[in-house]
């Protein structure tokens, strides 16, 4: 199997054009161009990689019937059309598969070094198929891509697996892996690189486990190939200074994002207790964060600079780990939230997913749904102890652990009525620590993200509270409501940010620098088409890089219907209707169903699709001709 | 009157306290709170975005009027992450 190596990667030609098909059963290899329309289309990233997993779901027999941990659901990892290149922040990749969390699209993204040592070693784009005979790694070298045996490897922790493949490949292997839970299977498991760096959502971990495969490792002695090297360098100058500029670049340089936790706690928007409450303890805020923390670092091509390296040996937290293993489970000393950010990072499981099902869990026992002979022990809020149990627990699937390891698919094995308090939509866990009962636009926002409850698909950042109406024409680019709580006026702001998200996500920029979150003083679609004609050599108009945005929601629409995902698949988890804010200034505030109904309506005018959600006819030919090509 | 105010991120970074106590006139604002915050810390409240002002855990706007005794928040007024 694959023992000779295969020359597949792309040819350096300026533009990134490639995508390469591998099957591990077999060893096949190939490399295929992706034609100028396609990509000039859905840019790259996440858009190529939604693409792809369309055509490949459709092969196999259809969305709805291929088995997520089965070997004809395809791992796709796709670089954004600018990563790797010195464009500001250009780090990202995109990692997709039917999800075993969700059993819908899965899609997540990450950061680090990876995609761009990928690239360099000449692979825009991996489609793998099949299953290995064997625990295997996949080596990308100056256009080879060889499967051999992982040896030894399976059974390593994240951290462990990274080292060993540096220390057998050289010191320049950059490497995306699994961890013992992608390896079990666990519904929840990340696709890691680095110490923190996580493809994380959706248990994509698991897909890559299911195939024999521990990692996919990068030797990238190449370049990457520009259209125009000295314009873009000074691009990359003129654009650096701009974002130095940004109050909101300079703190999270020195804070990271953990400074966001004091915004939702003073707020009464912090997820606490599985949601029970809505304020926690101020030892999570980032001033005690940063007792912890010697250095900050940085991504490829990074001008921020966000992430801690912690001194407890990982790297982070970020606010959503300090909020879904601190606050969430009632856990407020300042070194065991760190610590247990440490351990998922090292077992390869999904922060966020990991947080909230273990919450759920706990209030689960604290409602006696179920007792000690199903968890096995108590399982108290802030027992640092206990969760230490449960993640081994739930990576290597022992025990109650095993129970969890499915995430929200576990409420198939838990009482009636268990499903009543799990926060998730979609059968997706909310990704972060933000109540969303008071900001009606981040309620309607998780309600459609494409992934199920997600802020980074739509998140109008900035719609807390009443900014002056230039500053929110400024930010968001159509008339808004100033008023936070309000559900009308809303739509037009969650589509534009959806829209700019997903350029953003395909082009492999990240989100801290991109216009609208969190800043008005960021990267704008100006900005990122001065970017791609100096990297591709091609002219954008503003609109027709949103319009791409606007392809990429839309296909992903259309692969969530193969899903069989309706209307009705748009909402809130039940404690969001019908339980209100318990304190502080959101006391009293809840989602109402018909308000939200209406707010969807509006949403859906605004996207241009029915009132079911379904896009018209004409525009589904357009999505159809892309997935048929 | 004598009002607290609690600075939150970024601001408390910025200033090097979590929190300041000022001595306001009877008829003061939020407005003039902030004023006086700006007074003391030159340029703390310059930013992407203005800071949002909670006063006794109640969001207000910068003529709601202050209290003797009251406990003022600044937080900018943002959720990524």
């Amino acid at each position: 199997m694959g023992r000779k190596p295969r020359l597949c990667g792309r040819s350096p030609v300026a533009r990134p054009t490639s995508t390469t098909h591998i099957d591990l059963t077999n060893g096949a290899c190939e490399t295929r161009p992706v034609p100028e329309a396609t990509l000039r289309g859905l840019l790259g990233g996440r858009g190529l990689n939604m693409l792809e997993l369309g055509r490949a779901l459709r092969r196999a027999g259809g969305a709805g019937r291929v088995d997520p941990l089965g070997p004809e659901n395809p791992l796709i990892i796709g670089a954004g059309m600018l990563t790797g290149t010195i464009a500001p922040n250009a780090a990202r990749f995109n990692v997709s598969a039917k999800s075993p969390e969700t059993l819908g699209l899965g899609d997540a993204n990450a950061g680090g070094f990876f995609a761009a040592a990928m690239r360099k070693a000449g692979f825009d784009r991996l489609v793998i198929r099949g299953r290995a005979s064997q625990p295997s790694v996949l080596l990308l070298e100056d256009g080879q891509a060889r499967v051999v045996p992982a040896d030894g490897l399976w059974g390593m922790t994240v951290w462990e697996a990274q080292e060993e493949l540096r220390r057998r490949y050289g010191p320049g292997t950059v490497s995306a892996v699994i961890g013992p839970a992608g390896e079990h299977k666990v519904r929840m498991a990340a696709v890691m690189t680095g110490k923190k760096n996580a493809a994380a959502r959706g248990g994509l971990g698991a897909v890559m486990g299911s195939k024999g495969l521990k990692a996919v490792a990068a030797i990238g002695s190449g370049r990457i190939p520009v259209e125009d090297p000295a314009r873009l360098r000074d691009l990359r100058i003129e654009q650096t200074e701009y974002l130095k500029g940004s109050r909101v670049v300079q703190v999270l340089g020195k804070s990271g994002t953990p400074f966001l936790y004091d915004v939702s706690n003073r707020l009464g928007a912090i997820r606490t207790r599985n949601s029970q409450d809505n304020f926690f303890e101020d030892t999570l805020e980032a001033a005690e964060i940063e007792k912890y923390s010697d250095r900050m670092l940085a991504c490829t091509s990074c001008v921020v600079h966000c992430r801690h390296r912690n001194t407890l040996g990982g790297e982070g937290p970020e606010y959503s780990t300090i909020g879904l293993l601190g606050a969430n489970l009632g856990i407020a000393p300042t070194d065991q939230v760190i610590d247990l950010n440490n351990r998922v990072n090292e077992l390869g499981l999904d922060a966020s997913s990991t947080g909230s099902i273990i919450g759920w869990a706990m209030e689960l026992y604290q409602r006696k749904l179920i007792d000690s002979a199903t968890t096995g022990g108590p399982l108290e809020w802030g027992d640092y102890g206990r969760v230490c149990e449960l993640l081994e627990a739930i990576t290597y699937r022992r025990g109650f652990g095993d129970v969890l390891a499915d995430s929200s698919q576990a409420s198939r094995r838990l009482p009636s009525g268990a499903r009543d308090y799990l926060m998730a939509i979609k059968d997706l866990p909310q990704s972060d620590p933000h109540d969303v009962r008071y900001i009606k636009s981040f309620a309607l926002g998780i309600a459609v993200a494409s992934r199920g409850a997600d802020h980074l698909r739509n998140r109008p950042t900035l719609d807390i509270l009443r900014l002056p109406d230039d500053v929110r024409r400024e930010i968001f680019g159509v008339e808004t409501n100033p008023d936070p709580t309000a559900y009308d006026g809303k739509a037009g702001m969650v589509a534009w940010h959806e829209d700019i998200y997903a350029v953003a996500d395909s082009l492999g920029i990240c989100k801290f620098v991109t216009h609208g979150f969190n800043s008005p003083h960021l990267l704008g679609y100006e900005h990122f088409a001065q970017l791609i004609e100096a990297a591709a050599g091609w002219a954008f108009t503003p609109q027709e890089l949103r319009q791409a945005g606007v392809n990429v929601v839309d296909l992903e629409r259309v692969l969530n219907a193969e899903f069989g995902r309706t209307r009705r698949d748009d909402t809130l988890p039940r404690r969001t209707f019908e339980e209100p804010m318990p304190a502080r200034a959101t006391k009293g505030h809840r989602i109402e169903r018909a308000a939200f109904e209406r707010m969807l309506d509006e949403y859906y005018a605004v996207r241009g699709w029915d009132k079911e959600g379904r896009l018209p006819a004409p525009r589904r030919a357009e999505i159809e001709a892309w997935l048929a090509a | 009157m004598r009002v607290t105010v609690r600075l939150g991120e970024p601001y408390r970074r910025q200033a090097g306290v979590r929190e300041i106590e000022l001595e306001m006139p009877g008829e003061a604002t939020v407005a003039d709170l902030l004023a006086a915050i700006e007074t003391r810390y030159e340029a703390l409240l310059e930013g992407d975005v203005p800071p949002t002002v909670l006063l006794d855990d109640q969001i207000v706007d910068l003529a709601a009027p202050l209290r003797d005794g009251s406990e003022a928040t600044l937080v900018w007024a943002l959720s990524g992450g």
